[in-house]
C-alpha cells in the first residue's frame, strides 16, 4: 500500500509542463468529485468567444500550479533552503486545491454572487427596520443550519467557497475525508484553507501561492498565452525560476519568498505581461461586453430565485454528486432555459434576460459607441483614506502647472453622465434605455503601496535580494514598475443594441465634434499634454474571431 | 448618480440611519480625514459588537481596520446626499445599535479612542493574540505608536473581552 505521499507510477501529462508526478493523497484529491467539477469550468470565461483556443480549463490550470510549484520548490532546496518534507506536501495540496472553490465561467459568475449579496443581506436582517420580522432569518437558519452564518458574513468569493469546501466536507468522497484519510491532521487542513486565501500564519506560504508574485500567475499566463496563442502573456520562466530563493530574515528568523537582483528585469516583464495581457485581452471590448452579459443574466436568475443563492451553493457542496453539477453546464442549461421557459412575470426585465440569452447562445455582441473620450492612463490617486500622502502628492503635482495633473476630469463621471444623455435620448425615441450599458475597466501593473492593508503588505509585494538585504521591488530606484505604476490605464466603453447606434449617432457626433473642439482650445493655450490620448474609439467595429 | 442596486442604496439608508443615531453626520466627510477615521470606525462596532450584516469586509491599514468598499460608499453617502430619514429601525435594530455604542463605551467621536480599540479588537479577534496579553499589547504599540496610552488600552480590552464574554 503506498504511504499518501509517496509519487505515484502514473504522472500526468500537461500541455505547458509535461509530465507533472502526483501523490497518492493527491491522486485521491484529483479523483474525487469536487476536483473533476473543474474539468468544466472555462479559465476565461468567454475568451473562447474572440479566442477560439481559449477552452483550457480550470482543471488543467490546478495541474499546473502544482507543476510550477513543485518546480519552485526544487529549485529553492537546491539552492540551500531548508523547507521540512510537512511543508512541502501542504503547499502541494494548497497549490492542487486553489481553485477548487470558483464557480461556473469563472469570476464571472463568482461577480453575480457578489452582487447578489446585498439582496440576501437586507432578506435576512429584514427584522432591523421597524415592521419587519425575522421569519426569512429564521427559514434560512432551518433550512440551511450550517451555512447561513458563513453566508452572511463572506461576500462568495470563490476562495473563501474555497476554505469553506476544504474544511467542510468531511464525508466519504468529500475532500475533508480524503485529507484526513491521507494523513492531513485537522490543523493541516485549516492551514491549507488559510494559505489559499492568503492568511496562513506562515509568510512565506502565503507568498508562494497567494502574491503578486505567486505560482497561480506564473501558471496562468504562459498557460493562458498557449491557449489563446496570443504573445502578451510570454516572459523567461526558467530565468525567473533560476532566480527564486527563500531569504531568512536574521532578526525575526522568518523565511521569505524572494527573486535574486540578478532577475530584477525578468520581474519587471512578468508584472508588465501580466499588465498587457489584462488590457488586452482579459478587458478586450468584445470579451468585456460578453462577460458583461454573463454576470448580468445569471444575476437575474439568483435574485429570481431561478438559480441558487449563494447558502444554497455552500449547501450543494455538502452534496458531492450535486455540487459537481454546478458547473459551465449548469449555466449554460439556465441560459437554454431561458430563452423558451415560462416566468411568473412577463415584464420588461424577462423579455431583456431573454434577450440576453438569445445574445449569449448565438454569439451576438452588442455594438460598441464611439465616444469623446478613449482609453487614458490616469494618475493613481483616488481618494485613498489610509494616507495622506496621495493628497499631498496631488498637491505637488498640481503645483507644477503639468496640465496632466491639473485635468480634474473625472473619467468615470464623464463615462456616467454621457451614458446618461444617450440613455435619455433612447427613452424620448420610445426604446428602452436598459440596452445602453457603460463599462470601465481599468488595470495597473500592481497595487501602490499606500492601497495594500496590513495583511497584503506582508503577503503581496515582490521582495528582491541585493547585497544580501531585502528590499520591495517598489522601492529600487532603478525600477521602471516603480515609476509605471502610479499610473493606471483605464477603458471607458459603452455598449448599445445594434438599432439603437442610428438613433444615437447625431447626439454622439455632436459630443465627439464638442470635445475636438475643448481638446483644441486646450492646446493652444496650454503646454502639450504629456501623454494624453487623442485618439477616439473606432466605432462599431467588432473583434474577429 | 453611478449605478447603485436599490438594495445597496437602502442598505446605505440604513447604515446613515444607525450612524445618526450614534452621533455621527457626513458633513466634514470629504475634507477631514478624522471623520473618515470615525466612519470606518463606527461602521466596524456597528457590525462586530451590533451584529449588523453589512459586508463590509476589514483588513488592518494604517489608521486600523479599515474597508476600501465602505469608504467608496462613504464618498457616494456624501456626494448623493444620501437621507436616513426613509429607513426606521424596529426594536431590534435599536438594539443592536445600543450594543455597538455600549462596546465603545458610549464614545462614539473620538478618533483616538475608536482607532485604539477597533485595531486592538481586530488583532484580538482575528490575528490571533487573543491568548497573550503582552503580545497583544506589543503588536499594538509597533501598529500605532502614537495610541499607547496604557489606561486607554486597558480599558479598550475590557471592553474587547466583555463582547467575547456576551
Amino acid at each position: 500500500m503506498p504511504a499518501p505521499n509517496q509519487f505515484q507510477e502514473v504522472p500526468i501529462f500537461d500541455s505547458l509542463h509535461g509530465f507533472v508526478r502526483i501523490t497518492l493523497a493527491e491522486q485521491n484529491i484529483i479523483n474525487s468529485a469536487y476536483f473533476q467539477r473543474l474539468r468544466d469550468i472555462k479559465q476565461l470565461s468567454f475568451a473562447y468567444y474572440v479566442f477560439p483556443g481559449a477552452v483550457h480549463t480550470r482543471f488543467s490550470h490546478s495541474i499546473g500550479v502544482l507543476a510550477t510549484l513543485a518546480k519552485v520548490l526544487e529549485r529553492l532546496l537546491n539552492s540551500g533552503a531548508v523547507i521540512p518534507t510537512e511543508d512541502v506536501y501542504i503547499l502541494r495540496m494548497a497549490a492542487l486545491l486553489h481553485d477548487i472553490g470558483h464557480y461556473p465561467l469563472s469570476h464571472l459568475i463568482e461577480s453575480s454572487y457578489q452582487n447578489h449579496q446585498d439582496k440576501f443581506r437586507l432578506k435576512l436582517s429584514a427584522e432591523d427596520e421597524e415592521g419587519g420580522t425575522d421569519d426569512a432569518l429564521r427559514e434560512y437558519q432551518e433550512r440551511f443550519p450550517d451555512a447561513v452564518t458563513h453566508a452572511l458574513q463572506h461576500d462568495g468569493h470563490h476562495e473563501r467557497l474555497g476554505g469553506y469546501i476544504i474544511q467542510n466536507t468531511d464525508f466519504p468522497g468529500g475532500v475533508t475525508y480524503i485529507l484526513k484519510k491521507n494523513g492531513f491532521s485537522c490543523e493541516v487542513i485549516e492551514s491549507i484553507a488559510l494559505i489559499i486565501q492568503g492568511k496562513s500564519s506562515t509568510g512565506w506560504h502565503n507568498q508562494i501561492i497567494h502574491s503578486e508574485l505567486d505560482v497561480d500567475r506564473l501558471d496562468y499566463l504562459c498557460r493562458d498565452s498557449h491557449a489563446t496563442g496570443v504573445q502578451y502573456g510570454n516572459f523567461d520562466f526558467e530565468y525567473l525560476l533560476n532566480n527564486f530563493r527563500l531569504f531568512k530574515d536574521e532578526e525575526t528568523n522568518a523565511l521569505i519568498f524572494s527573486v535574486k537582483s540578478s532577475a530584477v528585469f525578468t520581474v519587471e516583464h512578468f508584472l508588465l505581461a501580466r499588465y498587457f495581457w489584462y488590457a488586452q485581452i482579459i478587458h478586450e471590448r468584445t470579451i468585456s461586453i460578453f462577460d458583461h452579459l454573463g454576470t448580468t443574466t445569471y444575476q437575474w436568475l439568483i435574485d429570481r430565485n431561478l438559480a441558487p443563492e449563494y447558502v444554497e451553493v455552500l449547501q450543494m457542496t455538502q452534496s458531492p454528486s450535486d455540487f459537481i453539477k454546478f458547473n459551465d453546464i449548469f449555466f449554460w442549461e439556465k441560459i437554454y432555459q431561458g430563452t423558451g421557459a415560462k416566468y411568473p412575470t412577463e415584464d420588461q426585465e424577462t423579455k431583456n434576460f431573454r434577450e440576453s440569452c438569445h445574445y449569449l447562445i448565438n454569439r451576438i455582441p452588442l455594438k460598441r459607441v464611439r465616444l469623446p473620450f478613449s482609453k487614458t492612463l490616469k494618475y493613481k490617486n483616488y481618494g485613498c483614506d489610509h494616507t495622506e500622502t496621495c493628497a499631498q502628492l496631488d498637491k505637488c503635482h498640481k503645483s507644477t502647472g503639468c496640465p496632466k495633473f491639473t485635468d480634474d476630469r473625472n473619467v468615470r463621471d464623464e463615462l456616467s453622465e454621457v451614458s446618461e444623455r444617450l440613455k435619455q435620448v433612447i427613452i424620448r425615441s420610445g426604446h428602452d434605455p436598459s440596452w445602453v450599458i457603460p463599462l470601465y475597466k481599468h488595470s495597473s501593473i500592481s497595487k501602490l503601496s499606500t492601497q495594500r492593508s496590513a495583511e497584503e503588505k506582508e503577503r503581496d509585494p515582490i521582495r528582491i535580494i541585493e547585497d544580501k538585504k531585502l528590499a520591495f521591488l517598489e522601492d529600487l530606484e532603478h525600477s521602471m514598475v516603480k515609476m509605471l505604476n502610479d499610473y493606471e490605464l483605464v477603458q471607458p466603453r459603452i455598449y448599445v443594441k445594434q438599432e439603437y447606434l442610428e438613433i444615437l449617432e447625431p447626439t454622439i457626433s455632436e459630443l465627439c465634434e464638442s470635445s475636438k473642439q475643448e481638446k483644441y482650445l486646450d492646446n493652444i493655450s496650454t503646454p502639450a499634454v504629456i501623454g494624453a490620448s487623442t485618439e477616439y474609439s473606432d466605432g462599431v467595429a467588432d473583434v474577429a474571431g | 448618480m453611478e449605478n447603485k442596486s436599490a438594495e445597496h442604496l437602502k442598505s446605505l439608508e440604513k447604515l446613515v440611519a444607525a450612524l445618526k443615531i450614534l452621533g455621527y453626520n457626513f458633513t466634514n466627510f470629504e475634507c477631514s480625514k478624522i471623520q473618515r477615521i470615525v466612519f470606518q470606525k463606527l461602521v466596524y462596532a456597528l457590525q462586530r459588537a451590533g451584529g449588523f450584516s453589512l459586508g463590509y469586509n476589514y483588513n488592518l491599514y494604517i489608521n486600523g481596520p479599515y474597508c476600501p468598499s465602505l469608504a467608496d460608499d462613504g464618498y457616494f453617502i456624501t456626494r448623493n446626499q444620501i437621507d436616513s430619514d426613509s429607513f426606521k429601525f424596529s426594536q431590534t435594530g435599536l438594539v443592536k445599535i445600543a450594543n455597538a455604542k455600549a462596546f465603545l463605551a458610549e464614545n462614539t467621536l473620538d478618533s483616538d479612542w475608536l482607532e485604539t480599540i477597533c485595531t486592538l479588537d481586530y488583532l484580538y479577534t482575528f490575528a490571533s493574540y487573543r491568548d497573550d496579553k503582552e503580545k497583544l499589547y506589543d503588536k499594538f504599540r509597533e501598529l500605532k505608536p502614537h495610541l499607547c496610552s496604557q489606561e486607554r488600552l486597558d480599558r479598550a480590552l475590557i471592553q474587547i473581552q466583555s463582547l467575547h464574554l456576551a
